[in-house]
C-alpha cells in the first residue's frame, strides 16, 4: 500500500468525525443567532476558518509526532513519507478551500431561504467564491507546513533548537494570516498589499520553510520511544 | 538444549551420530534426519548441523544421496570401532593409570577388579 | 552481502561506534554481542537506516542503504522499547505493518499473538513489558523481512515465553530462510540458535565469527600456581584468579592434545570455555 492511502486509512476516524462535529456545531451557532438576529456575517466563514488553519496545524504536528516514526519503522524511506504526506496535506487543502467556498454557499442560500440574511450578510458570489478559495487554499497550506516544521523541530533537535525551529516554522501561518486572511465576511483583513503580491509573498514564505522541513527531515534519526 | 555450549558443537553433533551408530540406534544404510530436521528437533542453527554432517560424510560414517537425503554407511560401525579401539589405550586407559596413580592405587589392585568384571 | 564500511556513529562528541568494518552474508542468524554502553543498538540503527551513520558506508547487495526504498522495504529493525504511539492498540500495530509490509504473513501473525496470550484489543500504554516484547517478537517474524534485526527484544519475556520464541524464530527461518541479526545478553540462553558470532565493545569491532570457532577457541587451565605459570608463558591470559596456592587462568588458546597430556601430568586441569565466558573474558580484558 502507497504511503498517501496508508495515511488516508490512518486519519479517516480523524477526518470524518470532526467533519461532523464542526458542522454540528456551526448549525447549532447559526441557528442560536438566527434565533435573536438576522445573520449578518458568515458564521461558516468564522467557524470554519478557523478550523480550516488549526485543524490543519495539528494534523501537520501528529503527522511528523506519531506517523514519521511509524512509517519509516515499517520499511518507508523518508523521502517516501514526505511524497506522500505532501500529496495527503495537498488533498486535504484543496478540501479545506473546497469545503469553505462549498459550506458559505450552502449557508449563504439556506440562510435567504428562511429569509434570516441580514443586508450586511456576504451572499457568496461566483467572483467571491474564486477568491476565497484563493484565500483559504494558500492559507491552509502555510499552516500545514507550519505544523510540519514545528514538530520537526522539537523531534530532531534538543528544546532550545527546537524552540528556535518552531519561530522560523510558525512564520508561513502567520505571513498568511496576514497577507490573506479574511474577516466574517469574506473580504481581505489588510487592503494592502493587494492580492496577488499577498498570495506571491505568503506562497514563498511556505515555500522556503517546507524546503527547510524537507532539509531537517531527509536525515533525521529515528529515535526510541522512552523505556 | 542438548548440546555443551563449551566446545564446538558440531563435533558434539558429529560424537553423538557416531555413538548412536556404534550402540546400533542408527543402523548401517539407514537414513538419518536431515539437517534442517536436526536443527529445529534440538534446537540448534542447521548450518551448525549441516557443518557435524558434512564433517561425518567426510569422515565416511554418512553418504549422501542426491535428492533424497542422508545414510548411514554401510561399513560405518566396523570403522568407528577400529578408530575407537586404537584410541581405547591411550585416551581411556592410561588417563585411567595416570590417575591411578595419583591416587596410589596398584596395578594389582586395577588387575584383581578387572578379574572380578570378566 | 551487507557490507559496513568504516562506519562511525558520533552523537555531539560521543563516539558510540569508531571505524566498523564488516561483511556479512545474507541468509545466516547472527548474534550481535556486547556489553550496556558498547554501541550495539547505534550500530543496529545504522544498519537499519533509522540513522545515518556519522562517517561510513552501509550497503547491502551493492546498494548504499541509507534511504534506499528497496532496502529499507526488506528490513525490520525490532527494538526493545516498542516502537509505536501510546494510544495505538495492539490490532491497528498489526493491520498497519500488513499495509506497509510486502512479505507480511497476517495468518501467521495471528497466530504467534495467540501463542503468547496477546489481546488485540489491548493499547500500547498497557501492555506489561513482557507483552510489549512479545508484540515486538510478532511483528518481527510476521513480517518475513529479508533482513530482520532485533534488538533484545524478546529480553522482557519470561522463560516459557522465550522458549516459544526461539522455537518459532528457528522454525520459520527454517521455512523461510532470511538474514537474522539478534543482538542479547542472554548469550547462554541463545548461542545455540547463531551461526556467527559479532562481537562489539566500546564502539569497536572485537570479532566476527562462526559460533563453534568461539566455542573452540579459549581453554581454563587450573592448577598449583607455578606449575600454571610455567605452563602459560607466552600465551594470550583473558583473565586470571588465584586462590591460595592454586591458580586458575583462562587462555585464548586451544592445547593441542599432547600439550594437555603434558599439562595434566605437570598437575594441571583443563577446562573448556563457552561462549558466554569466552565474551566476559573478552570484554573485560580490554579494560
Amino acid at each position: 500500500m502507497s504511503v498517501t492511502r496508508a495515511l488516508f486509512r490512518v486519519y479517516r476516524p480523524i477526518i470524518f468525525p470532526f467533519a461532523v462535529i464542526l458542522v454540528a456545531a456551526d448549525v447549532i451557532a447559526t441557528v442560536a443567532v438566527a434565533a435573536v438576529n438576522d445573520l449578518g456575517f458568515s458564521m461558516w466563514l468564522v467557524l470554519g476558518g478557523q478550523a480550516a488553519k488549526y485543524w490543519i496545524l495539528v494534523v501537520g504536528i501528529i503527522l511528523v509526532a506519531m506517523q514519521l516514526r511509524q512509517f519509516v519503522v515499517n520499511g518507508a524511506t523518508r523521502h517516501e513519507f514526505l511524497a506522500g504526506v505532501a500529496v495527503f496535506g495537498l488533498v486535504l487543502v484543496v478540501g479545506w478551500a473546497v469545503a469553505i467556498v462549498l459550506g458559505h454557499g450552502i449557508e449563504s442560500a439556506l440562510l435567504g431561504a428562511v429569509g434570516k440574511r441580514a443586508p450586511g450578510y456576504p451572499v457568496l458570489t461566483a467572483g467571491g467564491a474564486l477568491r476565497q478559495f484563493g484565500q483559504q487554499l494558500p492559507i491552509s497550506l502555510a499552516y500545514l507546513v507550519s505544523g510540519l516544521t514545528i514538530a520537526i523541530g522539537f523531534y530532531r533537535w534538543r528544546a532550545w533548537i527546537g524552540l528556535g525551529v518552531m519561530l522560523g516554522g510558525a512564520v508561513p501561518a502567520f505571513v498568511a494570516d496576514w497577507l490573506l486572511g479574511f474577516n466574517e465576511w469574506g473580504g481581505l483583513t489588510h487592503s494592502v498589499p493587494p492580492y496577488p503580491a499577498g498570495l506571491a509573498l505568503s506562497l514563498a514564505a511556505t515555500g522556503l520553510v517546507a524546503w527547510g522541513f524537507h532539509r531537517a527531515i531527509s536525515d533525521v534519526p529515528i529515535r526510541r520511544t522512552a523505556g | 538444549m542438548a548440546f555443551d555450549d563449551r566446545s564446538p558443537i558440531y563435533l558434539q553433533i558429529a560424537d553423538g551420530i557416531k555413538n548412536d551408530v556404534l550402540s546400533g540406534a542408527l543402523k548401517e544404510d539407514e537414513q538419518v534426519m536431515s539437517t534442517n530436521q536436526y536443527a529445529a528437533f534440538y534446537r540448534i542453527n542447521p548450518a551448525t548441523a549441516a557443518k557435524g554432517f558434512a564433517q561425518l560424510v567426510d569422515e565416511g560414517v554418512l553418504y549422501k544421496r542426491r535428492g533424497i537425503g542422508m545414510f548411514v554407511s554401510p561399513d560405518a560401525r566396523e570403522k568407528l570401532r577400529r578408530e575407537r579401539r586404537e584410541r581405547f589405550f591411550t585416551e581411556v586407559v592410561d588417563p585411567m593409570l595416570a590417575e591411578a596413580g595419583r591416587i596410589g592405587i596398584e596395578i594389582d589392585e586395577i588387575v584383581r577388579h578387572l578379574g572380578g568384571a570378566r | 552481502m551487507i557490507e559496513l564500511r568504516g562506519v562511525s556513529v558520533r552523537y555531539g562528541s560521543t563516539v558510540a561506534v569508531e571505524g566498523v568494518d564488516l561483511d556479512l552474508p545474507t541468509g545466516k542468524i547472527y548474534g550481535l554481542l556486547g556489553r550496556n554502553g558498547s554501541g550495539k543498538t547505534s550500530l543496529l540503527s545504522v544498519l537499519a537506516s533509522f540513522r545515518r551513520p556519522s562517517s561510513g558506508k552501509v550497503r547491502v547487495d551493492g546498494q548504499d542503504a541509507f534511504e534506499n526504498p528497496a532496502v529499507m522495504r526488506q528490513t525490520c529493525f525490532i527494538r526493545d522499547t516498542l516502537d509505536t504511539n501510546e494510544s495505538d492498540k495492539v490490532r491497528a500495530l498489526i493491520r498497519f505493518a500488513g499495509w506497509l509490509r510486502p512479505n507480511w504473513d497476517a495468518d501467521y501473525a495471528a497466530r504467534l499473538l495467540d501463542l503468547f496470550e496477546i489481546n488485540p484489543r489491548k493499547r500500547a500504554s498497557s501492555l506489561s513489558r513482557g507483552q510489549k516484547s512479545a508484540v515486538g517478537v510478532v511483528l518481527g517474524l510476521a513480517a518475513r523481512a529479508p533482513l530482520t534485526i532485533l534488538d533484545e527484544t524478546y529480553l522482557g519475556m519470561d522463560a516459557v515465553a522465550r522458549t516459544a520464541f526461539y522455537r518459532e524464530l528457528l522454525d520459520d527461518y527454517l521455512a523461510h530462510p532470511r538474514t537474522i541479526i539478534m543482538s542479547t545478553h542472554l548469550i547462554e540462553e541463545v548461542a545455540g540458535l547463531f551461526e556467527r558470532v559479532i562481537i562489539i565493545d566500546r564502539g569497536r569491532l572485537l570479532l566476527h565469527e562462526e559460533t563453534d570457532e568461539l566455542r573452540g577457541r579459549g581453554v581454563t587451565v587450573t592448577g598449583p600456581a607455578a606449575a600454571v605459570d610455567t605452563f602459560v608463558a607466552g600465551r594470550t591470559v583473558l583473565g586470571e584468579q588465584s586462590l591460595g596456592g592454586v591458580r586458575a587462568v583462562t587462555l585464548d588458546w586451544r592445547p593441542e592434545p599432547a600439550e594437555v597430556s603434558r599439562g595434566e601430568a605437570a598437575g594441571l586441569t583443563f577446562g573448556p570455555v563457552g561462549v558466554q565466558d569466552m565474551f566476559i573474558h573478552l570484554t573485560e580484558a580490554t579494560r
